[in-house]
């Protein structure tokens, strides 16, 4: 299946994947007004680690046995028949299973507030839908974010 | 407000950030790297030091909300006809550091550019224009010593051979090649970049000074390898893998000057590459201290012939300076088979503000002259001639060639391709770009994936504009606008300049 | 008589794990779970949610149509009442005969009710433990203002924490010196009791009840230390053992959970044991012990299932993860909290307001367990970091900040394997 690779190498801690990531997932689907409005900020899927020189953006791995999904205690967290590892997240209760299942930090928690769930990557499955790559790729100025076949897949595919 | 010094507190730049649209996504943080941008978390602001800033516009470019502008401030120095603002701020600055001003890019003074003042001429009526996309347009050059003549013979099985041995040559398949830029004052990622789309468009890059990285030895059958002053990177290997070497006895840009790539830049891959212990200074003096005549210069360029076993053309690179002319001359009699002429608005990583602005002569007056000198000596056909320093577009291609040159080389504006803004700091080594710099951060900014694709792109775009102005001119091979100065006309220029430049002024 | 290639006893998050286990393998052979409620599958760690009022559709663990979409037959309310392992047999309840090919046992446990005196006889003294429970103490709501709940461990506290939260005057007796002592280590215990002591619940620390006095109706617990609590109702939370009822008079070795092999298999072939019932392995000490766990039912589960379905899978052990889901201020911890001998390194750091908490515990250089009070994201890396067993001597002050914890401390070839290529997260990872 197709997922976000990322290249570490070429990462430049520019944050466009997160806003992009925030954009997309909120009701505008405007950045200004997710950010200033609707309060998203912080509640990218994708985030940004920088520790300089190194940066790379870390989302989820949509894995096939999903830690996150072993841990999830109100069957929000599925894998979808496509692969894709989906948090609902009208059906999360915030037990933080994931949060704490997830080996690579990629399932995140949202407490602040009354609407405390837990939230993580969909791969933007509205955008593959309508044959669109993930908004993070799509945001990615210097392909640090690719969506495409694993380096094993592309290898099967081309011997 | 505490004082601040004039040349501080007269900031050029100011960012100008919209608060609202800013998400503080704080990418413009880390874009920043001169330091003229950071957070305050207690606050939960972006605050701006306006004085840091070079106008790099990075920051600016990479905003996912549009909310920064960087514009130049309004109070900055008044000026007036003699006194430009960038003139105070200089002497301002000198007047505290005592020191030379180095700069980075290439000349930016208001110099009449002659390329503005030739106009290409077309075919209407008499003799018919030609469509480069229907009927054959011919880019291909091939540069090196074309021989006096040619001669064939008929062997026992009746096929006809070529007799004469040919010098080496170059084949391109557009006269564009990219230029001198040592890995050092850019780094690995834009020359990987450059060495990738010179593959793919069938033309040469060139090494620069610093020598070449192992990694892109791949990419050196494309490769022009130079030899300078301070001789980095040159070994039998360097020499035996590349399509052909330059010798670089000047730049456009500096004419006179030598290099200086300070020790704390030569990190452990540059040191491996330009074989010189890390952290040592990296001095490319002014002269080649073995090289004080047209006899020396002839004595290196059959060293490298002999290493090279006659296989491979050998350049001289020169600045286009006040007798160019001569000068070429006696490089062609010395037996190089390419000469770069570069002209005064040539970039450079670093040069003395003073020198950069002043020193030398445009590349359209050089080339005319060196053409015109050696055609009348009758040795025009020894070498081929390039053309560098101040190639723009690809009407300044077309009309440099018209001017006497077989190629062009271009720099900066591939540096603009992938993204350069020509703030004029890459002496810095801050490049917020990732082109003029090492730093393991910045330079990460250039993916060759991309890069390459850009660079191939722009040269892709120039050569079917110049295919295009050919078929106007009803001419189907670039081979036939050499020299051909007929096909220009000078407009606004004296008739002095016209003469030199061999072409008619309009209207003649 | 009943015929099924495989049959689950249990329908909770073990039968689920298996039912995926199976079908991953084997998409054709029947499939039917027993269990003896009526709700089939649903989440037992939110039964606490259907107390405060939520419906019980909200527990359903994978959604109504889970186990046709599967193709699994389902008996609900009904109880197996035997195993006859030599004719490959089960009993139930209503006196039907169910043939299995493979079984899997995923019974659960049962709650462990200590001997109090005066428990018998009385309305509102409850267990809490599956959904039958939940519903009586729901009904009863009414019907009490104040209660004890017994145990201080993970569903004490939230079963106390709940009652509290629906203006009941709770208190919490705990033998023990503190509150979730098997997921916490001191410090981290303090903070939690702090934070629901703030809410208003009480606690006994260092005692138990002796005797429930009233008639019929309870006015209060007398404790070992002679103090006297008054209060309407009494919850007994010490904790499940696994539950052991269907084993007996079989062949199958039981004692103090079902023993299973590496391929959850029990020492009678064919026959399959998963969830809080077995004693797996745990690795962070290495011990094969019972785990009453979501995740490692779930994973026992869909190991066992593969099993079942003729693929050799081991089960690669699973380590005690907990989190604190209800309290204000989220409390993660994974593996060894508190360190049991010297050979074992602690570090940690909080600061002075007690919202933020954090507690590595090392042995060898390697991560063993932690506990992350306050700041959360990112703590599955921790845990990652337990299992691979990597060596973090070099980078264990850097996991202690407040910041997010991410990937950047990792070996960059671990990262970028993670990064570019398919996953190979496995229970073996």
């Amino acid at each position: 299946m197709k997922k976000v690779i990322i290249v570490e190498d070429f990462c430049i801690a520019c944050y466009n994947c997160e806003v992009a990531c925030i954009a997309v997932h909120s009701k505008s689907q405007d950045p200004v007004k997710a950010y200033k409005r609707e309060g998203l900020r912080g509640r990218s899927n994708a985030v940004v680690e920088v520790e300089s020189p190194l940066a790379f953006s870390v989302m989820c791995r949509h894995c096939k046995h999903p830690w996150c999904m072993d841990a999830c205690i109100s069957g929000a967290i599925q894998r979808l028949d496509n692969g894709i590892v989906y948090l609902d997240e009208e059906r999360c209760v915030g037990c933080w299973g994931c949060v704490v299942g997830c080996p690579y930090g990629a399932a995140h928690p949202n407490i602040a507030g009354k609407d405390k769930h837990a939230f993580k990557c969909d791969l933007c499955i509205e955008r593959l839908d309508a044959g669109l790559r993930p908004a993070c790729v799509e945001a990615c100025p210097n392909n640090a974010l690719l969506y495409d076949e694993t380096i094993e897949e592309r290898e099967e595919v081309h011997t | 407000m505490l004082y601040k010094k004039p040349q501080i507190q007269f900031y050029p730049y100011i960012v100008q950030r919209d608060d609202y649209k800013c998400v503080r996504c704080l990418g413009c943080v880390e874009q920043c790297s001169y330091d003229a941008t950071f957070y305050d978390e207690e606050l939960d602001v972006l605050w701006n030091k306006h004085e840091a800033c070079v106008g790099c516009k990075r920051c600016e470019a990479m905003c996912p909300t549009d909310a920064l502008k960087i514009v130049p401030n309004p109070s900055r120095p008044y000026e007036h006809a003699s006194w430009k603002w960038d003139l105070v701020m200089d002497a301002y600055l000198q007047a505290n550091t005592g020191s030379i001003i180095i700069t980075g890019i290439g000349n930016d003074k208001p110099y009449r550019v002659y390329f503005d003042h030739l106009l290409i001429d077309a075919c209407q009526v008499t003799n018919p224009s030609i469509d480069p996309l229907r009927e054959p347009m011919e880019l291909r050059t091939f540069l090196g010593r074309k021989g006096e003549k040619i001669e064939l013979a008929e062997t026992e099985s009746g096929k006809i051979e070529l007799k004469t041995r040919l010098a080496p040559q170059l084949e391109l398949e557009t006269p564009i090649m990219f230029s001198a830029m040592s890995y050092g004052s850019i780094n690995l990622n834009f020359q990987e970049s450059m060495a990738r789309a010179a593959v793919k468009l069938g033309t040469y890059w060139n090494t620069g000074e610093g020598g070449l990285h192992k990694k892109l030895y791949p990419y050196a059958g494309r490769g022009i390898v130079q030899v300078a002053s301070g001789r980095f990177g040159v070994s039998r290997d360097y020499l035996k893998a590349a399509a052909a070497v330059e010798i670089k006895i000047g730049q456009g840009a500096k004419p006179g000057i030598g290099g200086h790539l300070p020790g704390e830049k030569v990190n452990a891959d540059i040191a491996e590459t330009r074989m010189i212990p890390p952290g040592s200074d990296a001095i490319s003096p002014a002269p080649h201290h073995d090289i004080y005549s047209i006899e020396d210069l002839k004595q290196l360029i059959y060293a490298i012939k002999e290493a090279t076993r006659y296989e491979k053309p050998v350049f001289v690179k020169i600045a286009a300076v006040h007798n160019v002319a001569a000068i070429a001359s006696g490089i062609a009699r010395a037996g190089a088979d390419i000469i770069v002429v570069d002209g005064f608005r040539g970039g450079t990583g670093a040069t003395p503000k003073s020198v950069r602005d002043h020193v030398g002569i445009p590349v359209e007056v050089a080339i005319a002259a060196v053409d015109r000198r050696l055609r009348q000596e009758g040795i025009r056909n020894e070498v081929s001639i390039v053309a560098t320093g101040g190639i723009r577009s690809s009407a300044d291609v077309i009309k440099i060639i018209a001017l006497g040159a077989d190629a062009a080389y271009i720099a900066t504006v591939a540096m603009l391709a992938i993204g350069c803004t020509l703030c004029q700091t890459c002496n810095t080594g801050r490049c917020a770009w990732g082109i003029t710099t090492n730093d393991p951060r910045l330079a990460r900014r250039q993916n060759p994936d991309i890069a390459s694709e850009q660079l191939y792109n722009l040269v892709t775009g120039w050569s079917h504009e110049m295919k295009e102005m050919l078929g106007a001119m009803g001419i189907n091979s670039i081979e036939s606008l050499k020299g051909n100065r007929l096909r220009l006309r000078s407009i606004g220029l004296t008739e002095k300049e016209s003469e030199i430049l061999g072409v008619l002024p309009v209207g003649e | 008589m009943i015929r099924s290639e495989y049959v689950i006893v249990g329908a909770n998050v073990a039968a689920v794990g298996a039912i995926d286990g199976i079908r991953r393998h084997d998409k054709k052979s029947s499939i039917l779970t027993i269990s003896y409620e009526s709700l089939g599958s649903y989440s037992k760690a939110m039964l606490a949610e259907y107390i405060e009022g939520a419906n019980a559709q909200w527990l359903e663990y994978r959604g109504k149509d889970y186990f046709k979409k599967m193709g699994v037959d389902c008996l609900f309310g009904r109880k197996v009442t035997g195993i006859d392992i030599e004719k490959s047999m089960l009993a139930t309840d209503n006196g039907d005969e169910v043939s299995y090919k493979k079984l899997l046992l995923g019974v659960g446990g049962v709650p462990f009710k200590p001997v109090i005196k005066g428990a018998e006889g009385k309305e509102l003294v409850f267990t809490f433990t599956d959904f039958l429970d939940a519903e009586k103490i729901r009904e009863a709501l009414k019907k009490f203002n104040s209660a004890v709940v017994i145990g201080a461990g993970f569903t004490g506290t939230e079963i106390a924490y709940t009652l509290n939260k629906l203006n009941k005057k709770v208190t919490v007796v705990e033998l023990g010196d503190r509150a979730l002592v098997k997921a916490l280590d001191p410090k981290s215990s303090e903070i939690a009791e702090k934070l629901m002591k703030d809410e208003g619940i009480e606690f006994y620390l260092n005692d138990t009840v002796e005797e429930i006095a009233g008639n019929k109706e309870i006015t209060g617990v007398s404790l070992k230390s002679g103090k006297f609590i008054s209060c309407e109702a009494v919850i007994t939370a010490i904790g499940v053992v696994p539950n052991g009822e269907l084993m007996k008079n079989t062949p199958l070795k039981f004692d103090r959970g079902l023993d299973v092999d590496d391929y959850m298999c029990t020492n009678v072939p064919d026959v399959y044991g998963a969830g809080d019932v077995v004693k797996a392995l745990d690795i962070s000490d290495g011990q094969k012990r019972s785990l009453p766990l979501w995740p490692l039912a779930f994973q026992q589960g869909l190991v066992a299932g593969i099993n079942m379905a003729g693929v050799r899978y081991p089960y690669a052990g699973g380590l005690p993860v907990n989190s604190l889901k209800f309290l204000k201020v989220p409390i993660l911890s994974a593996g060894i909290t508190t360190p049991p001998d010297a050979s074992y390194e602690t570090i940690s750091v909080s600061d002075p307001k007690g919202t933020f908490y954090r507690s590595l515990v090392l042995k060898d250089g390697r991560l063993k367990g932690f506990v992350t009070i306050g700041e959360i994201d990112g703590a599955g890396v921790l845990t990652g970091l337990i299992r691979s067993r990597i060596d973090i001597s070099g980078i264990k002050t850097r996991l202690l900040g407040k910041k997010r914890i991410g990937l950047m401390q990792m070996p960059r070839e671990w990262r970028n394997r993670i990064f570019t290529r398919r996953d190979e997260t496995d229970y073996n990872d």
